[in-house]
């Protein structure tokens, strides 16, 4: 089955919870993970495969998190591992900040974690990385 | 190219956590109740209004944590309201213990409520409770009511009375345990809690995050320190963590410097220097783990069935193992007796192990009794007080759970007929507040719990009249005291609307007598007019087992309950030849009735042997004996029911598996005269009395 990065945004707006992961860009180089509702202790197994698989595909991660409702902290110390992990390889993690990301790090107290370093807000958004680079989607 | 969606519902275990909540809320809630009513009683003591404020508070807080918004609003205006009395600001008065006990009601239904929405709360009176208590506390509606599910838990600061009181500045830190996620604890929701309580500062350390494989994803590795100026003292900060405590590490400490009083905040309070001499001794691990605490090392929650299951497997090993033991005296072995024996020994520990694992303390069914007493204290304009004495006293769980509706016929009884009016007792000069006993002792193998009063005793004389009128007696009936006042546990006493004409004590004391008899036990009053009414409950220690005489008749095999039995004498035929066929014998000058087994369930197989032998047993009638051809000895075993079929067979309790793999029938001897004493005192019967015809090999079938 064939999805676009629009069906799964789609998805992601009609589940209550989505995780979805894709490559893309030259040979495939980048892998996309888009989050989807309610990421918590529920889907924290899901979201580990997820960030685990991408960091073994790609040389560079995205991670897009503007459908998701809310972070429970299992998901956020999944990210924040997952970046420390793909600093240490030499890859390129990019988690761009959306307003219930920033929140869930304020009031977690892990705005200071540089969970979000080296992340624009230009990049938060799913349509603008199928509109500007295309995916192809399995 | 690979895409991957994984739908999940969330917290997987959510309801399991909720019934968690569920269950300590409770518990919470009947200390609520018992501290509101003490409260009652000295209206100005500060440690129970604190002891109430933190009980809300927390039912409060948890209950938002759990997803109980409902509840957690609703409670929050009752907490605001104890906020105001703790500070002063508001009266304790007995309008508003009353309001809030009648809140508790509500929010035991509220916790009750599942997730297809099915409840039992009563939302008009939840919003007649909102506003008066709100008009009681001076609080300014917020327009809210109850019964949405939109309400939204009020970020008020607990401890807010005491914003202007002192501020202290707090250093505290929490570090969640493996299993805190998946006890569906959230530490978001805890900091929120934190951040009402003042100025909070939270600082999330990610050292103990482990690589991306190692890590378990349910499990919270981040660990926090926070500044916390408030002036909510310690204890309120302890308050947030109180569902968690036993699964995180948590430390809360006065800060050494900083803003605010802090540099006159004073040494740590002594429970934290303790935990620090404690910890410094146990070694370098950092902060204080409450599973350390004795209190909660020493107890552990386990489900009912759990605990049931385990009991019946317990049964069953029992069952077993007397086979094995027959079976090693047939083989004549000695190693295998040797085994044999061995298991026995720890068949009999592990049995009264998990006896013991049943028994419990029978002060939860005590205590809830102190809000009945209240509420008809009130509505019938009395004044009393309820004693509660032995509330230590252990009991079978299966006893404890059946106990309560008994008592409280009992104690109804005794509040709407035995205790007289303010105005009576005046006249009689006797003390203006009248006194309710509750009280449970230990007797051999018996519990004896009592519900006495001082109130105006039963009338015998009036209690025989109108049982005459209604033709449950004879008018030349001959009865002593007590047999009379057993009348009163007639159904007719306890449906007629003159009961309480014949000096009351009727309504639902059939009930009582029926609900005790089921649980094997035996009701007995003593009354003295004027003076007070005693009603005694005699129950068994347990339901699961019961010590016995296995006796044999024809070639079956019956039980009968050691704790009534008196003593065996034999009955040869020149004895029955004496007594021109009645069924009676002389027992040293006294003559006892007795019941031939073989005639009672139509044995007719094998002649009787030429010595049978009488079971004397003690009954509320009074001495009576049971033939049977032989006693086997003592045993101790454990209860079957006898199932659906069987439920109208009221003479045999239970069945029990011998040895040899056959079933004996466990009779109760209270039953089985009853019939025969009705016909004898010429009063009616109360119910079929149905007898069970045995048949098959050893007269036994299942």
């Amino acid at each position: 089955m064939t999805y676009s990065i629009e069906a799964w945004e789609k998805i992601a707006k009609e589940s209550r919870v989505s995780i979805a992961l894709s490559q893309a860009g030259q040979e495939g180089a980048t892998t996309r993970i888009a989050l989807g509702g309610s990421i918590d202790i529920g889907s924290a197994a899901e979201l580990k495969v997820a960030l685990q698989e991408g960091i073994a595909r790609g040389k560079e991660i995205q991670v897009a998190t503007k459908e998701v409702t809310d972070f429970d902290v299992t998901a956020l110390q999944l990210l924040w591992a997952a970046r420390r992990e793909t600093q240490n390889a030499g890859l390129r993690f990019t988690l761009p900040p959306t307003g219930v990301l920033e929140e869930s790090l304020a009031e977690l107290g892990m705005e200071g974690s540089s969970l979000l370093a080296g992340s624009s807000a230009d990049l938060a958004g799913d349509t603008k990385w199928a509109r500007n680079r295309g995916p192809d989607v399995e | 190219m690979n895409g991957r969606v994984m739908q999940e519902p969330g917290y997987g275990n959510a309801e399991l956590f909720k019934q968690s909540f569920r269950e300590e809320a409770k518990e919470i809630l009947t200390e609520l109740e018992t501290t509101l009513l003490e409260l009652n009683e000295s209206h100005g003591d500060t440690e129970l209004v604190g002891r109430i404020f933190r009980a809300l508070h927390t039912i409060k807080g948890s209950g938002a944590m759990f997803g109980f918004e409902r509840l957690a609003a609703f409670t929050h205006n009752l907490e605001t309201a104890f906020d105001l009395v703790r500070s002063g600001r508001l009266e304790p008065t007995s309008e508003l213990i009353d309001l809030t006990l009648s809140a508790l009601d509500q929010i035991a239904a509220m916790l009750e409520e599942d997730a297809a929405g099915a409840t039992r709360v009563d939302f008009a009176a939840c919003n007649r409770i909102l506003a008066s208590v709100q008009q009681l506390a001076g609080i300014q509606a917020s327009g809210e009511t109850v019964g949405t599910k939109s309400e939204q838990v009020p970020v008020e600061a607990a401890g807010s009375s005491e914003l202007n009181a002192e501020t202290r500045k707090w250093r505290v830190h929490f570090a969640p345990g493996p299993d805190l996620m998946r006890f569906g604890a959230n530490p978001l929701l805890l900091l929120r809690e934190l951040r009402q309580l003042g100025d909070c500062a939270a600082r999330a350390v990610m050292d103990a995050v482990p690589p991306l494989g190692d890590l378990d994803p349910e499990r919270c590795y981040v660990q926090w320190e926070i500044e916390l100026t408030t002036s909510a003292g310690q204890e309120a900060i302890r308050d947030v963590f109180i569902f968690v405590e036993d699964t995180c590490e948590l430390r809360i400490e006065p800060a050494s410097g900083g803003s605010s009083k802090a540099a006159e905040a004073g040494p740590p309070c002594e429970a934290d220097l303790a935990a620090r001499a404690l910890e410094e001794k146990r070694g370098p691990s950092p902060g204080r783990r409450s599973s350390d605490k004795p209190d909660h090392a020493s107890s552990l929650r386990v489900p009912a069935a759990k605990l049931d299951q385990f009991v019946d497997l317990v049964g069953e090993l029992v069952t077993m193992q007397a086979r094995l033991s027959e079976l090693a005296v047939r083989r004549d072995d000695p190693e295998v007796t040797a085994v044999s024996e061995e298991i026995e020994r720890l068949t009999a520990a592990l049995r009264e192990s998990s006896m013991n694992i049943r028994m419990m303390p029978i002060k939860g069914t005590f205590e809830k009794f102190r809000r009945l007493v209240h509420d008809l204290a009130r509505d019938l304009q009395k004044n009393v007080e309820l004693t509660i004495e032995g509330a230590d006293t252990e009991l079978d769980k299966t006893v404890i759970e059946q106990l309560g509706d008994p008592l409280m016929h009992l104690i109804r009884n005794s509040m709407d007929h035995g205790i007289e009016p303010p105005e009576v007792r005046a006249a009689q000069g006797k003390p203006s507040v009248a006194n309710i006993r509750l009280s449970a002792r230990h007797a051999g193998a018996s519990v004896l719990v009592s519900v006495s009063d001082d109130g105006r005793g039963i009338d015998s004389a009036a209690v025989r009249r109108r049982a005459v009128e209604r033709g449950l007696l004879p008018v030349d009936a001959e009865l002593s005291e007590s047999q009379i006042f057993a009348l009163i546990f007639q159904p007719g006493f306890s449906t007629a609307k003159q009961v309480t004409d014949v000096s009351g004590r009727g309504v639902g004391m059939d009930v009582v007598r029926q609900r005790v008899e089921n649980l094997r036990g035996t009701v007995e009053i003593a009354s003295k007019a004027g003076q007070g009414t005693s009603v005694t409950l005699r129950l068994p220690l347990t339901m699961a087992i019961i010590d016995g005489l296995l006796v044999a008749v024809d070639n079956a095999c019956f039980v009968l309950p050691l704790a009534t039995t008196l003593e065996c004498i034999e009955l040869t035929r020149d004895d029955i030849a004496q007594a021109n066929g009645k069924h009676i014998a002389n027992v040293r000058g006294q003559i006892v009735p007795y019941i031939r087994l073989r005639e009672h369930f139509g044995f007719q197989s094998s002649p009787p042997p030429l010595i049978e032998q009488i079971m004397l047993v003690e009954t509320t009638e009074g001495r009576f004996g049971f033939v049977v051809d032989q006693v086997l000895g003592n045993c101790q075993t454990v209860i079957k029911s006898l199932g659906r079929s069987y439920r109208h067979v009221e003479t045999v309790s239970g069945a029990t598996i011998l040895g040899n793999g056959t079933v004996a029938l466990i009779l109760d001897p209270e039953r089985m005269i009853k019939n025969p004493v009705r016909a004898s005192k010429r009063l009616p019967a109360q119910s079929e009395q149905k007898t069970p015809r045995l048949r098959g090999k050893n007269g036994c079938r299942k």
